[in-house]
């Protein structure tokens, strides 16, 4: 396919800005891919170190409430007293307004004397933090609550699956803490073992999320006992199982997780108890689509503003072609008019020169023509009759030859004049040449 | 055959056809214009009436414009 000049430079232009365009946003892409993904590891540690933060204050809030439980008046006349009836009605009372899942009160052999939730009192703590508690320490960390310490504190409907038909969990993760009582002489005289179980407990979760942005969670045996992360149904995600590869993370792991049908990039991170054990699992993450999103958007902005920048470039540059092509067809007309002008003078010499030769050719005839008559009219042994007959037939011969040298001359008087005009002309072209070469050589270089 | 006589806009045309038949292997001898055809050039061909149509084919190919032919 023949392209027209006009059309390859502007196909040129365009492909260009094509390529240019495509290359940019290639670069564009690849560059935000590297510095988002950078940006997200960024944030969802950020977010993540965050949300163990508030873990943290929330265990710290715990061992607080606990430790002023232990040391109230009234808690500790009626642990003094063994008064279950009234350090129950007590203990509600503070485990109420501070928000503590449960609050029991042992005595110092460990027996419950009475409990926030009001359980049965008399039953034998198991729980070793007691035990550390009695010995004068002051425990607070994450726990498993196992099922039946769940239940003697009636804790069991907190942490049952809310999703039909599903078991859920056998044991509770808590806050806990374990703060001794003691009597004025500084005596202990018993414990006080608060926690908040964090099945289905959203405060901390929902305190995260609204200062860190992201999705924050909970994983506990598996399964999601406490999340932000919302179903498409726009409920909050929980007791759901998670990758298996996240139920026993047992040091942080930062990577893409799919949660309620939704692509994350996540952080976990273990949860510890007081003896380094991993028995839970924090999750935050940050939606993937927030950067994907970003790059798509930046993409199309790149390719939008880069054919606004093709149709600015054409605008700028067709009519830079278009002049130029102008120019180059009008050099092109002009060589091509010099061209046929020195051609017909090429072509005339020749012409010229046959014409001469064929002129030479008839005159040296009629030379030989006339030497024959002056031959014949010389007396021969034939007669003097055949002699007249042959001189004329000779003299005929002659006298039409010469009729044609004579066209043949005025041809090439013709001829003559002609090539002299031509030859004049020619001098007039080949300074159009001239011309055109320095107009054409302007052209290139932009010289003057 | 008698010739016929081609003529042509012009003396370079009719240079122009001279060169194109000779290079054509078509015999053309150069002649003044002849007194009764109306032509604008001075100068004509003749050819032999037995090749005329190749002279004019050869013409046609080699993009020379003929003014006429005279019989």
């Amino acid at each position: 396919m023949k392209l027209g000049l006009r059309t390859k430079i502007i196909g040129t232009l365009v492909i260009a800005m094509i390529i240019s365009t495509a290359i940019s946003a290639i670069a564009a892409r690849q560059t935000m891919a590297t510095d988002l993904n950078r940006l997200a590891a960024e944030q969802v540690t950020s977010g993540s170190t965050g949300f163990a933060g508030y873990w943290d204050a929330k265990r710290d809030a715990v061992k607080l409430l606990v430790t002023q439980a232990a040391i109230d008046d009234a808690v500790r006349r009626d642990t003094v007293a063994h008064d279950g009836a009234k350090l129950s009605e007590t203990l509600a009372g503070i485990a109420h307004q501070s928000g503590l899942s449960f609050l029991t009160v042992a005595d110092a052999h460990g027996t419950v004397i009475a409990r926030a939730n009001g359980g049965r009192p008399g039953a034998k703590l198991s729980s070793p933090f007691v035990a550390r508690a009695l010995d004068g320490e002051t425990v607070s960390t994450a726990a498993v609550l196992k099922h039946d310490e769940l239940t003697a504190e009636q804790l069991v409907p907190q942490i049952e699956s809310t999703t039909s038909g599903k078991q859920g969990v056998d044991d509770g993760l808590a806050v806990v803490s374990a703060t001794p009582i003691s009597d004025e002489n500084e005596r202990t005289i018993g414990v006080a073992y608060g926690g908040i179980v964090m099945n289905h407990y959203y405060d901390v979760v929902d305190e995260a999320t609204h200062a860190l942005g992201g999705k924050t969670a909970v994983f506990f045996e598996g399964e999601v006992i406490s999340s932000t992360i919302t179903r498409p149904d726009l409920t909050r995600l929980v007791d759901e199982n998670v990758a298996p590869a996240l139920g026993s993370v047992s040091q942080t792991w930062t990577g893409l997780d799919t949660e309620g049908g939704r692509e994350y990039i996540a952080r976990v991170q273990p949860v510890l108890d007081d003896r380094n054990n991993v028995i839970a699992e924090q999750w935050f993450g940050v939606p993937l689509a927030t950067f994907t999103e970003i790059q798509s958007h930046t993409l199309i902005s790149l390719l939008l503003w880069g054919v606004v920048g093709i149709l600015i470039g054409l605008a700028i540059g067709i009519p830079v072609v278009e002049r130029l092509s102008r120019q180059l067809i009008a050099r092109s007309r002009q060589v091509r008019a010099s061209a046929k002008e020195l051609a017909v003078v090429i072509v005339g010499s020749e012409v010229s020169g046959d014409h001469v030769a064929q002129t030479r050719a008839a005159v040296e005839r009629e030379g030989q023509l006339l030497a024959r008559a002056v031959a014949d009219a010389a007396p021969t042994a034939q007669g003097a009759v055949a002699t007249q007959r042959n001189l004329a037939e000779t003299l005929a011969e002659a006298t039409a030859l010469n009729g044609e040298i004579l066209g043949d001359v005025i041809v090439i008087d013709t001829l003559a004049s002609e090539m002299a005009a031509r030859t004049a002309h020619a001098v007039t072209r080949v300074n159009e040449l001239n011309e055109v070469a320095a107009g054409l050589d302007q052209l290139v270089t932009g010289s003057m | 055959m008698a010739d016929v006589i081609l003529f042509f806009g012009s003396n370079a045309d009719t240079m122009i056809a001279t060169k194109a038949l000779k290079d054509g292997g078509v015999a053309a001898k150069m002649i003044p214009k002849p007194a009764h055809v109306d032509a604008p050039a001075n100068l004509a061909l003749s050819v032999d009436g037995a090749v005329e149509s190749t002279a004019v084919a050869v013409l046609a190919s080699a993009n020379v414009r003929l003014g006429g032919v005279v019989k």
